[in-house]
């Protein structure tokens, strides 16, 4: 049999087990050896299992996915998140649609201590839904807000997803941080500007909040101080190169079991409770991550990558056509994949295919994260609607998917913006890394 | 019959708590606090550990490897469930053999390779350069690993699912209603 029909046979074989619900990893794994075994041999193909995984499992670069995935576990567990929103209720809720606006910032801020967008939604939303519910808000916006800003957390780093991509691809998670950063700003400033209008427009919608003094506005800024604190030197670390993104999150749980247990919001259980979430969490991810790898040496082998790209090269199409068709194949594979699935099934056909026709690993990074985000909000699948959905049981899940659906819009704006913009991503990290 | 197999299940899933125990809550405690106490040695004091490095992956691998069979427990690995949700009878037991194979397939083999690597490990004395930790005691991390896997996957493919919740699943929790 020849190589292409192996890869050809060997997709269709992988996609069926994954149709039917055998776990992606192993549906990736069990074709990446068939394959391999067909076309190389036996022994390469049980060497492939044993280096991937022990490469893989003991890969210096992974360590940053366990103790950021504990990082937000933390997070969560300490409410550290309860101070942050208080704060920027005084600063932004005195807007047309303030507390959603607020609710966009929390998560936002939540984010830049966490990786996870289900935590962000699930720290946030008990504590601004009840505020809504006070001032009459339009459900349908409320609950969409707190869903899609729940993503944000996901692009604004750390960001666990940014340290899967780069252990996939070998591109430096430290720059992958750096990059995320502007962007995840302007999304949260694109969520923020699209509530004031729509709540400018119809002030029914959103009506104002209570207004503060700029005394206490200034002073609740002090209980920022943590969160702020534990940013800027993860972040920071990083940018100055003080610091490897593997040494940033030891820092980063250092920082916040610290402060937590400081400001007396842990106990034993708690901190079990997260450790034992994060080490489980970090499995799962390896699983698939040792899948991705294996499938993707097996299609190495075939050929079939180069093929791809080569046949896209033949055809003349403009990069941007081919950059619209992956933008409509993950709004396609994120309504029926999980987003880890989406994101290393896709990886090993899509980033030869966007390194050769010159895009910046870097940016696409940031981009796929993006489009990653968008699938947490899209039905069938969308967890953080679903989340929404149990933390405001009164409120019908198409309420939800309805208030979603204007956020999904501005999202695949951005999306063109950072495409039309690439220095959007790439200014900080040129800045910090080349300059 | 049933009551040996209980008897076993319920040791493979004594051996698979112990494993994600000691790697959540002795080694990611270890390797962060060497992290940062090795960030701190390097700025304060000019003198980084130079074992840090081979400490943090062996205790990767402890923590990568030792929680697999209890995601695999809890049945904890992602998956597509749109169209496996539907399936009854004949088509769910179709479904579940396959799953149950495919991880066999794939947990048997990583078992075999380990095996097969560990007695060589032996024979050349291999040992971490800094700590002196023998490979080969790493390697059986992996083997122990890949065994409980696999066993799990037997029991699936005989006995069918068990529904087994994870107590500390965050977001199988708050997505259930529970948090």
């Amino acid at each position: 049999m020849d190589p292409t029909t192996v890869a050809i046979l060997g997709i269709v074989v992988m996609l069926g087990l994954i149709a039917l619900g055998v776990p992606i990893a192993f549906s990736m794994a069990v074709t990446g050896i068939g394959g391999y075994w067909i076309l190389v041999g036996w022994k390469q193909a049980l060497s492939q299992i044993y280096i991937n995984s022990i490469d893989k499992g003991s890969d210096i670069v992974f360590i940053a996915l366990p103790l950021f995935i504990l990082m937000g576990q933390l997070v969560y567990h300490s409410k550290l998140a309860v101070d942050l929103y208080d704060c920027v209720q005084k600063w932004f809720g005195w807007l047309p649609g303030g507390l959603a606006i607020t609710s966009v910032a929390g998560c936002a801020g939540f984010g830049a201590v966490t990786g996870s967008s289900v935590a962000a939604v699930a720290t946030i939303a008990p504590m601004s839904m009840p505020e809504m519910r006070r001032h009459n808000y339009d459900m349908q916006l409320a609950t969409g807000a707190l869903a899609s800003a729940g993503t944000l957390a996901m692009l604004i780093p750390p960001s666990v997803i940014l340290v899967a991509y780069g252990i996939w691809t070998e591109t430096s998670i430290g720059h992958l941080f750096i990059a995320g950063i502007i962007p995840g700003l302007v999304l949260a400033t694109m969520f923020g500007l699209y509530i004031w209008g729509r709540c400018v427009i119809n002030p029914e919608m959103g009506p104002v909040g209570p207004r503060f003094t700029w005394n206490e506005r200034i002073s609740s800024l002090v209980k920022l101080l943590p969160i702020f604190t534990i940013f800027f030197v993860v972040l920071g670390g990083i940018y100055i190169g003080a610091f490897t993104p593997t040494e940033a999150s030891g820092i980063g749980v250092t920082g916040v079991f610290t402060t937590a247990l400081l400001m007396g919001r842990f106990t034993w259980h708690t901190a079990k409770q997260a450790l034992l979430d994060a080490a489980r969490t970090s499995a799962m991810i390896f699983a698939i991550i040792i899948g991705g790898h294996i499938i993707g040496a097996f299609l190495n082998v075939t050929g079939v990558t180069n093929g791809l790209i080569t046949w896209i090269a033949e055809l003349g199409v403009n990069k941007y056509v081919v950059l619209a068709i992956f933008v409509a194949m993950y709004l396609v594979l994120g309504a029926i994949l999980d987003v880890w699935a989406m994101l290393i099934l896709t990886l090993p056909f899509v980033f030869p295919v966007i390194l050769s026709l010159g895009f910046d690993p870097v940016w696409f990074g940031v981009f796929i994260v993006v489009m990653v985000e968008i699938a947490l909000i899209t039905p069938p699948i969308g967890i953080n609607v679903y989340v929404m959905h149990n933390l405001a049981p009164d409120i019908p899940l198409v309420t939800i998917f309805k208030g979603v659906f204007p956020f999904v819009i501005v999202a695949l704006l951005f999306v063109v913006l950072l495409t039309a913009f690439p220095q959007m991503a790439l200014f900080l990290v040129q800045l910090a890394f080349y300059s | 019959m049933s009551s040996i197999i209980e008897l076993l299940i319920a040791g493979i899933d004594k051996g698979a708590d112990a494993l994600h125990w000691f790697a959540a809550v002795i080694c990611i405690p270890a390797m962060t606090i060497v992290i940062t106490v090795d960030v701190v040695m390097r700025y304060v004091f000019n003198a980084p550990f130079d074992w840090s490095i081979e400490f943090n992956e062996a205790c990767l691998l402890v923590i990568l490897f030792g929680s697999l069979p209890y995601t695999t427990k809890v049945n904890g690995h992602i998956r597509m469930e749109l169209i496996y949700r539907t399936c009854k009878g004949g088509a769910l037991r179709l479904a579940n053999a396959l799953w149950a194979m495919a991880g066999l397939f794939f947990s048997t083999l990583l078992a075999i390779r380990t095996a097969n690597e560990i007695p060589f490990l032996i024979k050349i004395h291999k040992y971490t350069e800094f700590l002196g930790i023998p490979v080969w005691a790493l390697r059986c991390i992996v083997l122990v690993s890949a065994v409980l896997m696999a066993l799990y996957f037997l029991h699936l493919l005989f006995y069918g699912v068990r529904k087994i919740a994870d107590e500390n699943d965050l977001e199988g929790h708050i997505a259930e209603g529970k948090n």
